[in-house]
């Protein structure tokens, strides 16, 4: 009786390995998909400071579902909030928020970024994303340092980090402010680029953003500008960045996990939604508010709380009963937050000053912020 | 024998479960690639319709748009993933898999406590 337990038991073992050795072969090509969304992007953000194209007309109102609220923002993020007549960019004048925020990320740990060695592991460091046409979003490790050569197709990758095993970090401000701009400096060629909020005054650099209070839909779309809006814990949300131009001085700008890097002209900034900032929860299972755009209306999480993406308009936004009109980020490693503005923004010359000047691309390579 | 079996019995299920890990597709990397992002939109004008593919097949529509003064394609239609449906279907075969050997370990755990039993009685 004891052996055809045995024998009963080895049959069923037996059984067991051979169904789940056919499930393991049959799913051996589809290993890939399965994006979760997260990884954007980050961006560097080039360039571009107008505050959009064009809207024309306006036309329509908002509700107040719509309607900016500063409650929303996490305790400590904004200085200040002071509402003020503003003209958006139609001429139309309106009232808008004059936000100061704080730029601090208020809630969140910010870093790590790159790794110090090709031991580092990716609990030590943060992310970055390919820029060819297999563009992924990689924890920024040192197996991914050591993959850089192979990753890009070019040897010459294999410069960031030395025989010892050690990487080339940009560890102080001289190196941070000479490898984060456009023109990187040749001794920071071949380094993972990273700055400090150290580097900072009081550890972080305030922004300020006029958006209007209630968001007016216009005529016609508008391109975002270099700053998207404003993350609900006080930092930049950024637009693109300029990935390729990072790569082509055998650099990398790593983000940490939560999709931010810093420059020494826009401080903390986002590049991309990995969850972190979707800190404004929904009753409804609705992906959570990370921030609202500079045309007033809310950027939410890409997918709502049952993992499902839903169709959007060009700008990445949509409508319901809750939110009224709305955007959805992009997943991380797409490089953007919105595709467009769909509302009006407020006109460049009461946008808000950025705090100071900076080279023409942002990013780490970046462009002091026209908020 | 009771402890014996428990230990089978065990090995099992955690072998399964360490197999259906295995199945289970990698979440490791992600995105879209955005060299292929920006090149689709190449001589399009704004609004037009756009679309490329992932590294795994997925595939990416939306519209170009005007982005840091090129033109990129932006997404906005949920990513569609060609290997969705055999990445279920590997997923349902697993979990049937695990019913079945469920099923199985309770009935030879049934089997043996049987044995146990006419086993004492004969003792």
């Amino acid at each position: 009786m004891h052996l055809n337990s045995c024998q009963s038991l080895i049959s069923i073992l037996a059984f067991s390995l051979m169904m789940l050795a056919g499930c393991n072969s049959s799913s051996s090509s589809d290993t890939g998909s399965t994006d979760n969304g997260s990884t954007d992007t980050g961006s560097t953000d080039t360039g571009s400071t107008d505050t959009g194209s064009t809207d024309t007309g306006s036309t329509g109102t908002a509700s107040s579902a719509e309607a900016l609220n500063v409650d929303n923002f996490v305790a400590g993020a904004l200085a200040s909030a002071e509402i003020e007549d503003c003209t958006l960019s139609d001429g139309t004048e309106t009232t808008c928020y004059r936000i100061e925020a704080a730029g601090k990320a208020q809630g969140q740990t910010i870093g790590p970024f790159c790794p110090r060695t090709t031991s580092s592991t990716a609990a030590e460091t943060g992310i970055w994303i390919s820029a060819d046409s297999t563009a992924q979003v990689y924890d920024a490790d040192g197996d991914f340092i050591l993959n850089l050569a192979n990753l890009y197709n070019d040897t010459a990758w294999n410069g960031l980090h030395n025989d010892d095993g050690s990487v080339n970090v940009t560890l102080t401000e001289a190196a941070c402010d000479g490898a984060a701009q456009p023109n990187v400096e040749d001794q920071y060629k071949y380094h993972c680029v990273e700055c400090s909020t150290d580097y900072l005054d009081d550890g972080a650099i305030a922004g300020t953003y006029v958006i209007p209070v209630t968001p007016t839909p216009a005529d016609t779309t508008s391109s975002v500008a270099a700053t998207v809006g404003v993350a609900l814990n006080g930092s930049e949300l950024s637009g693109p960045a300029p990935v390729d131009a990072i790569l082509a001085n055998y650099t990398i700008a790593a983000f940490d996990d939560c999709g931010g890097h810093i420059n020494l002209h826009q401080g903390y900034h986002y590049h991309a939604a990995t969850g972190c900032t979707e800190v404004g929860a929904q009753d409804d299972g609705h992906a959570g508010l990370i921030g609202y755009a500079m045309d007033g209306y809310g950027i939410y999480g890409m997918k709502d709380a049952d993992g499902n993406e839903e169709s959007l308009d060009e700008c990445r936004g949509t409508t319901d009963d809750t939110r009224g009109y709305h955007y959805h980020a992009a997943s991380a490693g797409e490089n953007m937050f919105i595709g467009c503005n769909h509302g009006k923004t407020v006109a460049t010359t009461t946008a808000g000053g950025p705090p100071g000047g900076g080279p023409p691309n942002g990013g780490p390579n970046g462009t002091a912020p026209t908020r | 024998m009771t402890l014996e079996f428990n230990f089978i019995r065990r090995s099992l299920v955690l072998l399964s479960y360490s197999l259906t890990l295995s199945v289970t597709p990698s979440h490791a990397h992600s995105g879209s690639p955005l060299g292929v992002a920006w090149s689709t939109c190449d001589g399009k004008p704004k609004s037009q319709a756009c679309e490329y593919k992932g590294f795994h097949g997925e595939r990416y529509i939306g519209t170009c748009q005007v982005m840091a003064n090129n033109m990129l394609c932006v997404r906005n239609q949920p990513i569609e993933y060609p290997e969705k449906a055999s990445t279920d279907a590997a997923e349902t075969h697993t979990e049937e898999v695990k019913e079945i050997a469920e099923i199985v370990v309770e009935k030879s755990e049934k089997e043996a406590a049987t044995e146990s039993i006419s086993e004492d009685s004969l003792d």
